[in-house]
């Protein structure tokens, strides 16, 4: 099956449009170092295709990844100055020393890398001449790392429902355990979501509780403060619509969200 | 259907509406509202939520707060598709009457 014409075929199809098509930049704000190891343990288990994936924390290159079929195939971390600090292959595990030495060296310098951080950012680099075996899995990364939880994309009508109500919609992200990720706005709303959401609510894990945002409703809160933004919210399974909204905007976008749910 | 409440002491202080809810129905809604408006409460008081809106399938809740730090709050059910940008300012003046003295509901 997987040698199959038409799916070589598919295969050369994806790799050229990924290769060479627009990688929007994913960023995710950081609240601690294990933060920063689970959005680096997401990126490369979701990353299929072959690539190179750059981790810019606050702003500098700290670390590169090289990855396919969700496994990791190679790192190298740098220190803030850009100097190469460590390296490993996962490409021959027969070899002696296996995965376990460059394991535990990704696993020990990942965290120190995360220290103090605010904010990391990944940057998608094509990669050719990917080994087809090899590479350590990202469930087993996750185990070295210390996280269990599985990568989770968010659900297709969160994307649908802010295309839709673009111009009520000042910045979105979606939160998945205790992590936001982005969906819409610059980076600069995006900072102002973050912060908004931390004035609101310490404990973030809170919001992924279906106690505090029911299942399948959506709860949009207003303050009298004219500085400060409405905030939206939205759950659908594990994952936690935010959004900084325009004010009065709440028919139009209740309107769009019942519509949304009852074509769902 | 209209329910102005104490949020803190979850007590239903009036009401109004189409149809006459039993007073568990009343006494769910008012804990709803204060469930939530509580996300937020104690943080920051300037971010305090003073109006939140609850749309699920079975309808829309709104819900304002009536007054920024107040305990009483006004709770509305409507159907989904409602306006509720023009519910929020009835909302507010209703409260302004009821907390200005005059007990009887008028929505």
């Amino acid at each position: 099956m997987q040698d199959a014409p038409h799916n070589k075929a598919l295969r050369a199809a994806l790799d050229q449009t990924a290769a060479y098509g627009i990688q929007p930049t994913r960023s995710c704000h950081l609240r601690s170092p294990e933060d920063g190891a689970r959005f680096v343990q997401r990126q490369i288990a979701g990353t299929l295709l072959a690539r190179r994936l750059v981790f810019h924390i606050d702003g500098s290159k700290r670390l590169e990844c090289d990855a396919a079929g969700g496994r990791l195939l190679r790192f190298c971390t740098y220190d803030p100055q850009g100097k190469v600090v460590f390296s490993g292959d996962f490409e021959d595990l027969s070899a002696a020393q296996g995965a376990d030495a460059p394991l535990r060296v990704f696993s020990d310098s990942l965290p120190r890398s995360f220290l103090d951080a605010k904010t990391v950012s990944l940057h998608t680099l094509p990669m050719h001449d990917a080994p087809r075996t090899g590479g350590i899995s990202a469930h087993h990364l996750a185990k070295a790392l210390g996280l269990a939880t599985p990568p989770v994309t968010p659900p297709q009508w969160f994307r649908t429902f802010i295309e839709d109500a673009k111009g009520a919609i000042l910045a979105a992200a979606y939160l998945e355990d205790d992590l936001l990720y982005p969906l819409a706005g610059t980076d600069q709303d995006i900072d102002q979501l973050a912060e908004n959401v931390a004035h609101l609510v310490p404990d973030i894990e809170t919001l992924t509780s279906r106690a505090t945002i029911p299942e399948d409703a959506l709860i949009v809160l207003g303050t009298n403060n004219n500085a400060t933004p409405n905030i939206l919210f939205a759950a659908h399974n594990t994952s936690t619509l935010i959004a900084l909204i325009s004010p009065n905007t709440h028919t139009a976008l209740t309107r769009k969200w019942y519509a949304l749910r009852r074509a769902d | 259907m209209v329910v102005f409440a104490d949020i803190a002491a979850k007590t239903v202080l009036a009401w109004d509406g189409a149809l006459k809810w039993p007073q568990e129905h009343l006494d769910d809604l008012c804990a709803l509202a204060a469930q939530v408006l509580a996300i937020g409460v104690g943080v920051d008081p300037a971010a305090e939520p003073q109006t939140a809106i609850l749309a699920r399938a079975t309808g829309c809740f709104v819900f304002v707060r009536a007054a920024p730090g107040a305990n009483e709050a006004l709770c509305c059910v409507f159907a989904p598709y409602c306006d509720i940008d023009n519910t929020f300012a009835a909302g507010k003046a209703l409260c302004s009457d009821l907390l200005g003295g005059d007990q009887r509901m008028k929505a």
